[in-house]
């Protein structure tokens, strides 16, 4: 696709950034998601260890030259740790919310656009879905699957993509009965043509909000799994695990839980702070006001 | 009854209800509407008479709380209640075409409108792309928009409203419908520019030989473009004959008294009202809907609903008052 200028979704785009660029806290924000990103990608080549080897005459160390970090239980080297453990919680998070939006997007806008008896059904089944806490459905898939990221992550993306088609089933209801809806229609053209080539493009915007808005939660619940066991698997070094670990040690050894713990919360409230100076971007109304400031 | 090969589109005895949360709202109650091959027919009517339910009812595109409940449309011969979706779509495709109030909202904003008008061409011709942006630049400057090829490539909010309406008469005409329906073209439209797409309009019909149904308001509009006017109250037409006919020797008191209020003729004293408002859809009375505004109503006005009667088979008018003149002095 070629880049057009006069286009309204590359003025609106230019116009979201300029409202999205004035708000400092959600450029810092930002700034950390992709300084997060980074890490996670150059995890192998910054890490002074392998996040698994132990150092057995090293446990424990407090932070000094050799560790920066410190050491944990088994001598392993926390900073390498915990910059791999990046790696689960900025890329497992980025599938979830990608299957989330998969699954979600076209069950939400068929449901809407048809109504009726498919409607009725899709929509009772997303009530089930959403009445099933998360953490059962992650434990029995681990039970099935076997532990693991993968069953966590689809456990998750499970759970997850019934409030995506909500979402996506109510603009599509109230973009339907626009005349360029009934426009195409007389050109004669086929459900399928009107929902997937002239209402969808009208609503990416809730989408993408959703979708920012759910990383975070999507990393805390990664995390827990993790946590409790069911998640990413010791000895490898996920945020979750690395918390799970120390905490037996929280009294003599703090720092081997605490810094995980803020670093994961730093990530979540970046995406927060992120979703919502979005939100406010991609109103219309919102940012009209807020581009004049 | 007229030979049928001349009539584009009959509209007989059609009913539609509305289910709603407040009740059942009867849009239409018994509609008679034809339209020669051809011929420009005005359907005018004040707001919530279902000018509008009748023009979405022929292209059977009303929305899904809207229910047909009995009557016939037939159009070039052909029985539109008993078409399938598909045979439906085909019949949009290729020969109905609908113009709206607010050609905003009928352009989608994200799409380029050479875009829009290259899809319609597709869809009615099957022309290639390239073929496609060809017709579609010439169908523009025939609409008189200069420079069409830049048109094409801007986007909806770009144009002003004038502009907009020209694209989507473009798109209308794109597909050399039988059948344009044109619902209030111009009502959002400022009175100079209006004119224009009036004339544009007319124009065309006389050129290309579709058949008109204009939807308004303005009896005004109506005088100006169409052949045959039919006058809608509240969900039934009332009085339909031709535009000269019906505006000289008006029968039935609704038309009497709109024409006295659009007050076409003659010097302006006070704006002129009818009294009284439409009844209540939900819950019609079981006599003439006009009944309760007509200053000539009588008894039977109330008691049973007057249908359409034609008279010297040019002229229908649905009124006791027009019934019983005719039974005593017969027809004309």
């Amino acid at each position: 696709m070629k880049f057009d200028k006069e286009s309204p979704r590359v003025r609106e785009l230019l116009l979201t950034l300029k409202v999205f660029g004035k708000s400092k806290m959600a450029m810092i924000s930002l700034g950390i998601l992709l300084l997060f990103f980074a890490i996670a990608i150059l995890a192998p080549w910054i890490s002074p260890y392998d996040p698994t080897e132990t150092h057995t005459s090293d446990l424990f160390m407090p932070p000094c030259p050799k560790y920066p970090l410190g050491t944990d239980h088994l001598g392993r080297d926390n900073l390498s740790r915990i910059l791999y453990g990046a790696r689960y919680s900025m890329f497992a998070s980025l599938l979830v919310v990608a299957v989330t939006v998969i699954i979600g997007m076209p069950i939400g806008a068929v449901s809407g656009y048809f109504g009726g008896k498919l409607d009725e059904i899709l929509m009772r089944i997303t009530d089930v879905i959403l009445s099933f806490p998360g953490i059962t459905l992650a434990l029995l898939l681990a039970y099935i699957m076997g532990r693991g990221i993968y069953s966590a992550a689809l456990a998750l993306s499970l759970v997850g993509w019934p409030s995506m088609a909500r979402i996506v089933r109510g603009v599509v209801l109230s973009e339907k009965g626009k005349d360029y809806v009934i426009a195409a229609r007389i050109i004669g053209k086929s459900d399928f043509q009107i929902l997937f080539g002239e209402i969808m493009p009208n609503c990416m915007y809730p989408v993408i909000i959703q979708a920012v808005m759910m990383m975070g939660t999507v990393i805390i619940s990664l995390a827990g799994l993790s946590f409790i066991g069911v998640g990413v698997q010791p000895p490898e070094p996920d945020w979750g695990v690395i918390i799970a670990e120390g905490r037996q040690y929280l009294l003599e050894y703090p720092w081997l839980s605490i810094l995980p713990g803020i670093l994961m919360i730093t990530v979540v409230l970046a995406y927060n702070l992120v979703g919502d100076r979005l939100r406010d971007a991609l109103d219309p109304r919102l940012r009209g006001e807020l581009a004049a400031k | 009854m007229k030979k049928l090969d001349n009539i584009i589109l009959s509209v007989e005895d059609l009913h539609v209800i509305f289910k709603t949360y407040l009740g059942t709202v009867h849009a239409l109650n018994g509609v008679y509407l034809e339209v020669g091959k051809g011929e420009s027919v005005g359907l005018v009517g004040e707001t919530g008479c279902g000018k509008s339910t009748l023009g979405l009812s022929i292209v059977r595109l009303l929305d899904e709380s809207a229910k047909i409940v009995r009557g016939k449309i037939v159009f070039n011969g052909e029985s539109i209640l008993e078409k399938s979706s598909e045979e439906m779509r085909e019949i949009r495709r290729k020969y109905i075409s609908l113009i709206f109030q607010d050609p905003t909202a009928a352009l989608n904003p994200v799409h380029k409108i050479g875009d829009q008008i290259v899809e319609a061409l597709q869809m009615s011709k099957g022309l290639k792309r390239a073929e496609a942006l060809e017709e579609g630049a010439k169908i523009l400057s025939m609409l008189g928009i200069p420079d069409s090829r830049k048109v094409m490539e801007q986007y909806p909010h770009e144009l002003s409203g004038g502009m907009r309406q020209r694209i989507m008469i473009a798109i209308a005409l794109s597909k050399n419908p039988l059948l344009l329906i044109a619902d209030e073209p111009t009502s959002n439209l400022d009175v100079t520019i209006q004119a224009q797409i009036l004339e544009l309009i007319s124009d065309l019909r006389k050129n290309t030989q579709m058949s008109l149904l204009l939807i308004t308001h303005d009896m005004g509009i109506v005088a100006q473009v169409c052949e045959k006017v039919a006058v809608m109250y509240a969900g039934q037409v009332i009085e339909f004959g031709k535009v000269r006919d019906v505006f000289k020797n008006p029968l039935h008191p609704y038309t009497q008294g709109l024409l006295k209020v659009a007050n076409l003729v003659g010097e302006k004293t006070r704006l002129e009202s009818i009294p009284g408002t439409i009844p209540d859809l939900r819950n019609l009375p079981p006599g003439c809907l006009f009944a309760s505004r007509c200053p000539y109503s009588f008894d039977k006005c109330l008691r049973i609903r007057p249908s359409n009667i034609m008279l010297d088979g040019k002229r229908s008018v649905a009124c006791w008052l027009v019934e019983d003149k005719v039974n005593k002095f017969g027809p004309g």
